[in-house]
């Protein structure tokens, strides 16, 4: 009778170590939905998988710079033009800040403006000309 | 190529003009990538600094009774420009923040007047805190500030 007790007893313990573990994951999880960056769509011209490219562009360099961190524009610019210059080919365009107006004549179908946290992300495209030879 | 032409600003509703077809007149087209931000801090040797309407200030023995609006403060940070096309750029952008409020509409003034003056296509932004990334005609581009508002002017397409 005793070995069946403590059988039980092992039992239980092994059980609610289980409980608990589902509990952080779940807290866990919840705080990582919570620190998603939300997305908002301003202005666009764009095919879509082209935009969830951008945003996850950006979310990413987000994500990865300490929360305590400055925004470093340019670099956030330089790697959203690079990464759809090379995907998407040539040329695409940059901005990156908290307070600017522009006016800019960009190709069909290559153009978006987003917000993602605080920051404004102007991406567009212009056609290019190859050169003569 | 059918083109857009598309002007916002994150404070007001945005409008979308009507499609426009240019036509390019470039025989050849020379590329340069070319980063700034508002932290740059290079400066070109022998940069233009411009005092805009100091012509127009003559001596006078008495002080004026209406005390004139302080000259603008010229900064260019960067640019790969001919001096008259900077000095241009300068004249019409402090034409263009006297006339407007917004910077969506000194941008649109800015980027208009040259695409009329050096034909398409040009863009403009104007601000006080962006950094950008961009891919620019060899010759037509600059970067500068007037007092605390950054002025990039680029020819692209």
């Amino acid at each position: 009778m005793e070995e069946a007790e403590k059988e039980l007893e092992r039992r239980s313990k092994f059980l609610n170590s289980l409980i608990q573990q589902k509990k952080k994951a779940a807290i866990e999880s919840e705080h990582e939905h919570e620190s998603s960056l939300k997305v908002d769509v301003r202005a666009c011209d764009m095919p879509l998988p082209l935009q969830n490219r951008a945003f996850q562009c950006a979310r990413l360099y987000l994500e990865s710079m300490p929360p305590a961190n400055k925004l470093d524009s340019k670099r956030l610019a330089l790697a959203l033009k690079k990464e759809f210059d090379s995907s998407y080919g040539p040329a695409w365009h940059c901005i990156v800040g908290t307070s600017f107006g522009s006016y800019v004549t960009h190709s069909v179908g290559g153009f978006l403006y987003f917000s993602i946290d605080k920051v404004y992300i102007l991406l567009f495209k212009t056609a290019v000309e190859p050169l003569d030879h | 190529m059918l083109l857009r032409r598309r002007r916002f600003d994150k404070t007001t509703p945005l409008a979308t003009a009507l499609p426009q077809k240019l036509t390019h007149h470039q025989s050849s087209f020379r590329e340069t990538e070319r980063k700034m931000s508002e932290d740059a801090k290079k400066n070109i040797a022998g940069a233009l600094t411009a005092r805009p309407n100091s012509d127009d200030q003559k001596p006078s023995p008495l002080p004026s009774p209406a005390p004139a609006v302080p000259p603008k403060k010229v900064i260019i940070k960067s640019a790969d420009m001919i001096p008259d096309m900077q000095k241009e750029a300068v004249d019409i952008a402090v034409a263009a923040f006297e006339k407007y409020n917004v910077e969506k509409d000194v941008a649109e003034q800015i980027k208009k007047e040259f695409d009329k003056r050096h034909g398409p296509t040009w863009h403009c932004i104007v601000g006080r805190n962006f950094g950008s990334y961009v891919t620019h005609e060899t010759n037509h581009f600059v970067y500068f500030y007037l007092d605390q508002k950054a002025v990039l002017l680029f020819k692209s397409g």
